[in-house]
């Protein structure tokens, strides 16, 4: 992981150097970086603010299967179903008054981990293409 | 005595001409390739860009997309629910179309239909099977793709 800019918007990551291996994914705000690495967990640097420092929340960062930012927070979606945020309290980084309601999220199974009919189902849109005399490429997106 | 030897021989002539023609068909070939390259990161870029407005659409309607036309196509949807703000248009004369397809696993599946010229389409498949697929195999896997033929 390289990383540069200004460090108190993350640009510096040494402080985390060392927990920056098998990051699979990295999402940023303004000024703070979230990485989700393959066993689940988070990795986060950058101003504390803005969701640079997740220690407040690091328990729960486990089993993390997708992360969203705005400018100044993150919101994780975990696989089973439920949500941790952190960051800039007034913009999403504090949802403890909706947290009843957090539940049961969409729980993307994505194509790293696609279910065994997906090449059945993608070669037949490509078959049916084909039949239409078109030229053309399909692309799996998503499976939820 | 010495002949006045002003201008160039037909050889030299017939040798600048060779080393022009190939130098400037080299340069040419390679700001064409720059300009294809460009032009296909820009339909893989619109790609990613749809899959996350996908995403968010997703998590938007609690994992349900209707289909409010009922043309089968989920694209203009995205554009209609502004996650997306607008339909790609990086490939010219192309058609695009977001389907889904009920599977007994899942509650379903999206996937992407990009109609395009063989041309186009033959030099795109590279990079949007890297992006995406990365088996290069056109008949398994999240990519895949088939050429009419004639």
């Amino acid at each position: 992981m390289v990383t540069w800019g200004d460090s108190s918007s993350g640009g510096d990551s040494s402080a985390v150097e060392g927990q920056l291996a098998g990051v699979e994914q990295i999402y940023s705000n303004v000024n703070a970086f979230a990485a989700l690495k393959s066993d689940g967990t988070v990795v986060t640097w950058g101003a504390s603010d803005f969701g640079g420092n997740s220690s407040a929340v690091e328990g729960q960062l486990a089993g993390v299967e997708q992360i969203y930012s705005n400018g100044y927070a993150f919101a994780a979606v975990k696989s089973d179903g439920t949500v941790v945020t952190w960051g800039a309290s007034s913009f999403g980084g504090d949802s403890s008054a909706v947290a009843d309601q957090l539940t049961g999220m969409t729980k993307f199974v994505g194509w790293r981990d696609k279910p065994v009919n997906a090449d059945e189902i993608i070669g037949r849109a490509r078959y049916e293409m084909k039949m239409r005399g078109k030229t053309g490429i399909v692309v799996g997106l998503e499976t939820i | 005595m010495l002949k006045n030897q002003k201008g160039f021989s037909l050889v030299e002539l017939v040798v600048a001409v060779t080393v022009i023609l190939i130098v400037g068909g080299s340069v040419t070939a390679v700001l064409l390739s720059n300009l294809s390259d460009a032009k296909h990161a820009a339909v893989v870029e619109d790609v990613a860009k749809l899959q996350v407005a996908l995403r968010s659409e997703l998590l938007r309607s609690g994992g349900e997309i209707v289909d409010s036309d009922s043309d089968g196509d989920y694209l203009d949807e995205l554009v209609v629910n502004k996650t997306l703000d607008k339909a790609p248009q990086s490939i010219r004369g192309g058609s695009w179309y977001l389907r889904k397809n009920e599977t007994e696993i899942n509650k379903g599946m999206y996937y992407l239909e990009i109609e395009c010229l063989t041309e186009t389409c033959e030099s795109l498949t590279t990079m949007l099977d890297e992006k995406f697929d990365g088996n290069g195999d056109s008949s398994t896997g999240a990519v895949q793709w088939s050429f009419s033929e004639g």
